[in-house]
């Protein structure tokens, strides 16, 4: 009898096609939506990331540093004791996209703020083996060299408050405001991580009021925690 | 309408898929050993944004991916299509369209990662122009698949056909919600114009990625795969498929089951317990249509040990069917929640990864075009030999992948919770980086093995296609089969 | 250094068995399938009528394995959903804080009279796993990265202070000036005190007095020290009544004076070293920590 049902259908393509499709939602419908109601707040105190943090957040991405760095920190003591808390979901709930990885051929970095300071990340971004002998983690010599991307994360910043009601410009929350005032907000933020580097280029080009790329990426990894 | 002679195959763009399918192989292949090189020896990395690592990684894995395996389940589909499905090729103007914005599309694609423009998805990694182009080509293949079926004149559709009708449904549902994501350019006025958000965030986002990452792997390296697999076994070794009954049950068990299979890659993540649960537990029970498949593919073999000694594209075609077997039970394996609380995150889930790429989709693949380009160029393969050679080259590869990977992998692992008697962690981060190195030395190893292997098989195919009559260099090549 | 006499966990022997599971599974059967390649005939199945471009079907059923195979993969997944990882009752944080627990009480009661010399053990595999990055493994600082451990607590390090003051202590004051050109006309007079001064600093703390003369020290102290860090140098201020105006000198170098700047951090003058006080650390560890610093590597 199956046989017959099954023969059936391969005999009526437009059948097929939609057995096939009706058998492949299934799985999406039961595990992906309902768990969207159970992620999207974000935890007490959890704030969205500022102006030159996204913008080295973008920069993070830019770079694919996810290829080798997670961040999640699953509930297990030896995981806990080398990079802190474990992750809860509402942490995450101003990460577009999540950045959680796949592999980790460097360590986890989801708190990496907690334990790893801004000149240590100029030597490592620098010349990784300098502070790591024995690191395959490339250098990155060009994030000295090439200046921020501040309009697009501007515009990154305004869409998801406007489309995603993400509470930019709210009491208690980081501004936002126009280029104009999102430039001197990513300024001000730059300011004590370039004075806590040591590279002339880098302090050179911010007192021209350019900030490079490595000082939005450090302002991202410091916010990590 | 097509002007083609009618009661004829028309394989023009099945050869320029095996063609691109050369190319995007080489291309991937070099890059994936470059990148293994690279973590052996950082030196290689040479302090320049397009030769670091980590934007060279999704290169890799996008070239491919996308550009050597659907090149191949393109070529294949254009064969394979008009053979069991008895009609000559229809629409033949937009298949060329495909060949042509599918590797315009690859083009743009490997430059934009190559800039760093990049969604940071893992396989979904081009951003939303290109996002749009992918589209664009996939609906151009679903349009012929559904052209080609209209017009069938073999009633009943092969099994073949089921798996690539599946692989398109599968990736285009997926593909468009994963890659969800708003362009702020349009909204903000102001930054890149390939920038774009992701439509979801956080938890929510990893869970639609790895919805989508799994049945990627699913309907890219596994559902076109197997498509070819029960088209070239049975013709190569000229026997019946081994059991009716079991390309059923396997094929709608496998497309049921593989959508559930996804939470095994975001196992004690922050998604909700009990979806990892169920992702977990179909997880363990897809090795059934798994192995189903592998099984009707290896007893359609049977009996043939005498041809299988001497006929290299059977070679590949049974080994890769082996390792569709080991990579989908290492899988399952790996999906256990106290298994991939130590599996995850290493180098053994990179063995398992190229365990199926390169056992499985490239040997399957490998043995396709072996078998397709003397029929479509109408000539005689160049060198047997040869071609013998390479297996051994490239089996030699994989072992020397695989092994390095799951010895670095559980290493890797079992050194990241190593305690010591006073339960503090036994090793640094750097401790567990520095042990690895020897292991990823004999990676690189077995990837230059692999790549040479594929070298010589891109010789021993150019080769044969130079060696063809020039008559059959036609677009109109063999007669229809009765 | 020292040897990793690690125990395997759970997960890790699930993981070696199961890795020796698959391999023995996957060359068991495909052995089996490649004998049956050698076999005679391959064909025993009724055909079915249809061929495509020549393929034909056999009628056969599903080979004995898979049906075990099925049988144990069905029974595996029940046990699982049911007993193991209840479908709707099982919590990973649960898992885990049950692991954390259970793992507290047995380190607290197995270390709880340990003896100093065994807790700075336990205090030097976490100093390499924690501070190594940064201070070296032999906690020399590594040429200026991080502070030399080795003189910190010595009269080196009191020298050293004087010359370029210090900050980041998260005192009232925050910050101690350079002290050095006061001391004398000369460099050298300089020198003679600044080595007094410190002589008499390690009296303060109850440790050896390896260099210049303490009792003259004492009197320098007075007149260029005591106004932040009081009479008796607890770093009460000027008038000896604000605790916590500056280094508490009578602490300083010991273990809890070094508890403290492993949980704070130090924004110093060299760098910023971080602050290790939600490490997940407990007491205990936090102690073995210190006392490994102030017993092991402080000269
Ligand atoms: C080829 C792999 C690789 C890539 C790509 C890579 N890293 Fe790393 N990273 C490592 C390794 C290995 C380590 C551990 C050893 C060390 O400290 O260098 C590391 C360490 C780090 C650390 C220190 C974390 C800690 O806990 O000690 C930070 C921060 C970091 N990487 C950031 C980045 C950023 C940002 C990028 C991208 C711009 C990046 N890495 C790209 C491999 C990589
Ligand atoms: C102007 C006030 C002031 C004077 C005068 C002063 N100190 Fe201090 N001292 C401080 C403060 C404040 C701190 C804590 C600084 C910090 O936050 O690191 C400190 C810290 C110290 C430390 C600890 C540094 C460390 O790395 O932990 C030493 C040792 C020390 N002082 C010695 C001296 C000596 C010796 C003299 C006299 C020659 C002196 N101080 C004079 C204010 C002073
Ligand atoms: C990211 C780098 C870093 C790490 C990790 C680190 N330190 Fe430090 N540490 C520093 C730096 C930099 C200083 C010097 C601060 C200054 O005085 O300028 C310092 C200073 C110190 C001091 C001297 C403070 C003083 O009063 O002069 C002690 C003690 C110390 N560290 C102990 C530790 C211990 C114990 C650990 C591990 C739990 C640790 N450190 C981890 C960077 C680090
Ligand atoms: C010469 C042959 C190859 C070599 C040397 C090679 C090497 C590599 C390396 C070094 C990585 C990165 C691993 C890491 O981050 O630690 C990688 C990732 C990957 N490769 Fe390959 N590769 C080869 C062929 C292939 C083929 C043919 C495919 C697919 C058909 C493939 C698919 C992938 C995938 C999907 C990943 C990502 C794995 C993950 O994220 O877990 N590779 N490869
Ligand atoms: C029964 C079938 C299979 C199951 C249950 C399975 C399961 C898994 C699991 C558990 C992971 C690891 C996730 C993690 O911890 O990171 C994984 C990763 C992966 N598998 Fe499989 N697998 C199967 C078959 C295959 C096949 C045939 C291929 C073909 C190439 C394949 C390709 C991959 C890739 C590319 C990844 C890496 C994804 C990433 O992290 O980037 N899998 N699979
Ligand atoms: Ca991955
Ligand atoms: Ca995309
Ligand atoms: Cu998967």
């Amino acid at each position: 009898m199956f046989k017959a049902l099954f023969h059936a259908i391969e005999r009526r393509p437009f059948w097929f096609g939609g057995a096939i499709f009706a058998l492949i939602v299934i799985g999406g419908i039961v595990e992906v939506i309902p768990s969207f109601f159970e992620n999207s707040r974000p935890i007490q105190g959890e704030q969205p990331y500022t102006a030159l943090q996204l913008t080295g957040r973008q920069v993070y991405i830019q770079e694919s540093c996810n290829a080798c760095h997670s961040q999640l920190i699953r509930p297990f003591k030896a995981e806990t004791d080398r990079y802190g808390a474990f992750s809860k979901s509402g942490e995450y709930a101003y990460d577009r996209p999540f950045l959680w990885g796949s592999k980790r051929t460097g360590p986890d970095l989801l708190r990496v703020g907690n334990y790893r300071t801004t000149d240590w990340h100029e030597a490592h971004f620098e010349r990784s083996s300098s502070v790591s002998p024995g690191t395959n983690m490339p250098n990155f010599p060009w994030l000295f060299e090439e200046p921020a991307d501040l309009e697009t994360a501007f515009a990154e910043m305004l869409t998801v408050k406007q489309v995603y009601n993400v509470p930019y410009d709210q009491p208690g929350q980081p501004p936002l405001g126009d280029l104009e005032q999102m430039k001197q907000n990513a300024l001000r933020e730059a300011e004590p991580i370039v004075a806590a580097m040591k590279s002339r280029q880098v302090k050179e080009a911010f007192a021209q009021g350019e900030i490079k790329q490595v000082v939005a990426l450090i302002a991202y990894l410091n916010s990590l925690k | 309408m097509s002007q083609t002679v009618p009661n004829e195959y028309d394989y023009s763009v099945a050869k320029g898929f095996v063609l691109s399918a050369l190319v995007w192989g080489v291309v991937g292949m070099s890059v994936g050993l470059w990148i293994a090189l690279e973590l052996a020896f950082p030196v290689l990395n040479f302090d320049l944004p397009y030769l670091s690592f980590n934007r060279l990684r999704p290169i890799h894995t996008n070239a491919v991916i996308y550009g050597f395996t659907l090149s191949g389940i393109f070529s294949t589909w254009y064969y394979v299509s008009q053979r069991v499905l008895r009609v000559p090729m229809v629409l033949p103007g937009l298949a060329k369209f495909h060949l042509v914005i599918y590797n315009l599309l690859l083009a743009l694609g490997a430059l934009s990662l190559f800039l760093g423009v990049t969604s940071s998805k893992e396989y979904a990694e081009l951003q939303w122009p290109l996002d749009i182009l992918v589209v664009v080509m996939w609906l151009t293949w679903g349009a012929h698949i559904f052209a080609m079926v209209g017009a069938r004149r073999e009633k009943t559709l092969y099994v073949s056909i089921w798996y690539y009708m599946a692989s398109f449904l599968g990736v285009g549902m997926l593909y468009l919600f994963n890659n969800f994501a708003i362009p702020t350019r349009l909204i903000a006025g102001t930054g890149s114009w390939l920038h774009a958000v992701s439509g979801y965030a956080g938890t929510n986002d990893a869970n639609v990625q790895w919805w989508f990452g799994h049945n990627a792997v699913a309907f890219v390296l596994t559902v076109p795969i197997i498509a070819m697999a029960y088209y070239f076994i049975p013709k190569q070794v000229n026997q019946p498929v081994y059991s009716y009954k079991l390309s059923l049950w396997s094929f709608w068990g496998l497309i049921f089951l593989y959508l559930w299979a996804g939470p095994h890659h975001l196992l004690y993540s922050t998604v909700p317990d009990w979806v990892q649960t169920l992702g977990m537990l179909f997880s363990i029970v897809l090795i059934l249509p798994s192995w189903g498949s592998m099984i009707n593919m290896m007893m359609t073999v049977k009996g043939k040990w005498e041809q299988l000694k001497t006929d290299p594209v059977l070679k590949f075609l049974v080994v890769g069917s082996t390792f569709y077997g080991f990579a989908t039970l290492e899988g399952s394996t790996q999906a256990i929640k106290s298994v991939n609380a130590l599996a995850h995150f290493t180098d053994w889930i990179v063995g398992h990864v190229h365990n199926g790429a390169l056992g499985w989709v490239a040997f399957t693949i490998i043995a396709a075009i072996y078998h397709m380009v003397p029929r479509m160029w109408k000539t005689e393969l160049h060198s047997i030999k040869l071609a013998t050679t390479q297996f051994w080259v490239q089996s030699l590869g994989i072992v020397f992948y695989f092994s390095s990977m799951w010895v670095a992998g559980i290493t890797q692992g079992m050194m990241w919770r190593a305690t010591d008697q006073y339960g503090n962690l036994a090793y640094s981060f750097l401790d567990t980086v520095r042990a690895l190195y020897p292991y990823w030395a004999m990676r690189g190893i077995g990837g230059a093995l692999f790549l040479g292997g594929f070298v010589l098989f891109v010789y021993n195919i150019v080769k044969t296609i130079n060696s063809a009559p020039k008559a059959a260099m036609a677009t109109v090549a063999e007669p229809l089969s009765a | 250094m020292f040897a990793a006499n690690f125990m395997i966990d759970s997960e890790s022997q699930a993981t070696l068995i199961f890795a020796v599971a698959i391999a023995v599974l996957v060359v068991g059967l495909a052995g089996f399938l490649w004998r049956q390649m050698s076999q005679k005939s391959g064909v025993q199945g009724r055909e079915l009528d249809e061929s495509f471009d020549g393929i034909k079907e056999q009628d056969n059923p599903a080979p004995k394995v898979m049906h075990i195979v099925g049988v144990a993969t069905i029974a595996f997944t029940v046990w699982y959903a049911v007993w193991g990882y209840p479908l709707f009752n099982f919590s990973q944080t649960e898992q885990y804080h049950t692991e954390v627990d259970k793992y507290q009480e047995i380190f607290e009661k197995q270390w709880e009279d340990a003896s100093d010399e065994q807790l700075a053990d336990m205090g030097e595999s976490l100093f390499n796993d924690k501070c190594s990055a940064c201070h070296g493994l032999t906690g020399d600082g590594q040429n200026g990265r991080a502070a030399d451990l080795i003189a910190f607590g010595s009269e080196t390090h009191v020298i050293t202070v004087i010359q370029q003051g210090s900050q980041g202590l998260n005192k009232l004051n925050p910050m101690m000036p350079p002290q050095w050109e006061g001391l004398g006309e000369t460099e050298a007079e300089r020198q003679q005190v600044a080595e007094n001064i410190a002589g008499f600093v390690m009296t303060l703390s109850g440790r050896e007095v390896r260099l210049g003369d303490p009792q003259a020290g004492a009197e320098a102290f007075g007149t260029y020290c005591s106004v932040c860090h009081g009479p008796e140098g607890k770093g009460d201020g000027p008038g000896g009544s604000m605790l916590g105006f500056a280094a508490d000198l009578t602490e300083y170098g010991k273990p809890t004076y070094l508890k403290e700047i492993i949980k704070a951090g130090k924004d110093g003058l060299i760098g910023k070293m971080p602050a290790f006080g939600n490490s997940a650390l407990s007491e205990t560890q936090y102690h073995a920590l210190s006392l490994f610093v102030a017993q092991r590597l402080v000269e």
